[in-house]
């Protein structure tokens, strides 16, 4: 898949990151593509928590 | 008796308690052995020496502090210690000296252990590797993260040490250097004050070399700690060491013991000479009292383990971007990969990610009524051989993702004379299970008596 480098630029630029960001490491992309197909792939409602959600407890003092 | 040096942590613990042994004495046998095996290791990121026999000589002379009154103790370095360096194997925190101490190392204190130094971490404890060696083969990795702390205690420099795990930086470490390690449940110990790497995924826990060691250490860190609100909704900890020296509690668990073994997932690629140590252990399990069943995998199995390496990936990246702006180059190739590719992935796929974590850990619970523990290889294979990676975390990262327990116990040595790990689940909060579980199984075999031939 071939890598849009608009998208590039704009994450680079919102983040303010070095330059050179994201022009390396085609290989680990290549595997990050793969998690992100399978993570949406998989079945999940759209009423499901997300895990990480805010652990509030009531405020004593 | 054994050298002091030699024992294990509750040996050690009970000598000083009945004045056998002075905390001074500890230290300086300890000490000695570290000058003697620490420049073919290379466990220790820094030693404190001359702090360690201050607060020994002060604890020699004064009451009993606590369980781990004169325990020299090892801390990896991603835990913050007051006034002593915390650099969390990184050009960038080179230097830092942090001003108070990590939950974790402030129990460890008031329990009366002593700071023996900071362990060798690989980089922030992601990926590229440290220094240290594995006492079994100095040409073969200690695994990782914390590399240091393992290799520590499998070549007797400390009596006990910490931990993290966020992928399997505990058990893989502690399964490659034939000690025991144990990532407890998220939420059980604090993470105050130990540097992140992905903050939802980090597990700090205890390493030694016996499960009770374990136990004790664990017993010490755990608790709810208002610092780190992931502890304060967790069950009362339990007294974990003395609860398994009662034999009697312990046959009656294990006489009801159903021990599951995972239908897939475990055993791709895992090594012949692993494979049939995992049988054995199993056998031996069966053999003990448990029942074993088979436990078919929920289907979403493999698609969570896919979720936790993006949540990894993301977090990771979080935790790094304002250093990475100005200091991108004093990173190390594979952790700077690993940020980078964190920033490249969609925030709904961060949050779909977390979402099938949540189903995942709703289905492992339904599992969890069926069997009372999981248990499977703890790595797939013994330390490979180099020093460049660390080797594979994919048999303890489900049980970081779920926030599950986890426990690995030495199995077995392979024909070239190199540890494995059986690894041993359970339901969140039952750490006394898991450990119960490997303490049988290490009082029934005799692995976890062997020694590194330093």
């Amino acid at each position: 898949m071939e890598r849009d480098t608009s998208a590039l630029a704009w994450t680079r630029a919102l983040l303010t990151l070095p330059t050179e960001t994201g022009r390396d490491f085609d290989d680990e992309l290549e595997a990050i593509r793969r998690r992100i197909k399978a993570v949406h792939d998989a079945p999940v409602t759209h009423d499901t928590e997300p895990a990480g959600a805010p652990r509030l407890r009531r405020d004593d003092g | 008796m054994a050298e002091p040096y030699a024992m294990s942590l509750s040996e050690a613990a009970a000598a000083v308690a009945a004045r056998r042994l002075s905390p001074v004495e500890l230290l300086d046998s300890t000490l000695g052995h570290i000058e003697r095996v620490e420049p073919r290791v290379s466990a220790w990121a820094r030693l404190r020496p001359e702090g360690a026999r201050r607060q020994a000589e002060r604890l020699g002379v004064g009451a009993a502090t606590g369980p781990l009154h004169g325990i020299p103790i090892g801390v990896k370095d991603i835990f913050y210690t007051a006034g002593f360096e915390t650099s969390c194997g990184s050009r960038i925190m080179a230097g830092f000296v942090p001003t108070y101490d990590a939950t974790t190392v402030a129990r460890l204190r008031e329990a009366g252990a002593v700071l023996l130094g900071k362990t060798h971490t690989t980089e922030f404890a992601s990926f590229d590797p440290s220094p240290a060696r594995n006492p079994w083969a100095l040409d073969h990795t200690p695994g990782g993260s914390s590399s240091g702390s393992a290799a520590a205690l499998a070549a007797r420099m400390c009596h006990g040490a910490l931990g993290t795990q966020t992928s399997g930086s505990i058990v893989r470490p502690a399964a490659f250097c034939g000690v025991v390690g144990l990532k407890p449940t998220f939420g059980r110990v604090s993470r105050y004050g130990v540097h992140p790497l992905a903050w939802t995924l980090d597990h700090p826990g205890p390493m030694a070399r016996t499960v009770r060691d374990v136990a004790l250490l664990l017993e010490t860190i755990a608790g709810p700690d208002p610092h780190d609100p992931a502890t304060l909704s967790a069950p009362p900890t339990e007294r974990y060491a003395s609860a398994l020296d009662d034999a009697g509690a312990r046959e009656r668990v294990l006489r009801r013991l159903r021990i599951g073994v995972p239908d897939r997932y475990f055993f791709d690629g895992l090594d012949a000479e692993a494979a049939t140590a995992y049988r054995a252990a199993v056998s031996a399990l069966g053999a003990l009292g448990g029942t074993v069943r088979d436990v078919r995998l929920p289907d979403l199995f493999e698609a969570g383990m896919e979720a936790h390496d993006l949540i990894h990936n993301v977090e990771a990246a979080a935790v790094h971007v304002d250093r990475y702006r100005t200091r991108a180059a004093d990173y190390g190739q594979k952790l700077r990969a690993f940020i980078e590719t964190g920033f490249q992935v969609p925030a709904p796929t961060y949050v779909r990610a977390q979402q099938v974590r949540t189903k995942l850990i709703e289905v492992m619970h339904e599992v969890f009524r069926d069997v009372d523990v999981l248990v499977t290889p703890a790595a797939p294979g013994p330390a490979p051989e180099g020093l460049a990676s660390t080797g594979s975390p994919v048999m303890n990262r489900p049980f970081s993702f779920l926030g599950f327990p986890s426990v690995t116990v030495p199995c077995g040595l392979t024909r070239n004379g190199l540890p494995l790990g059986l690894q041993i689940a359970g339901r969140p909060f039952e750490e006394l299970t898991i450990l119960r579980v490997a303490a049988a199984y290490e009082g029934a075999t005799s692995w976890s008596e062997a020694v590194p031939p330093l």
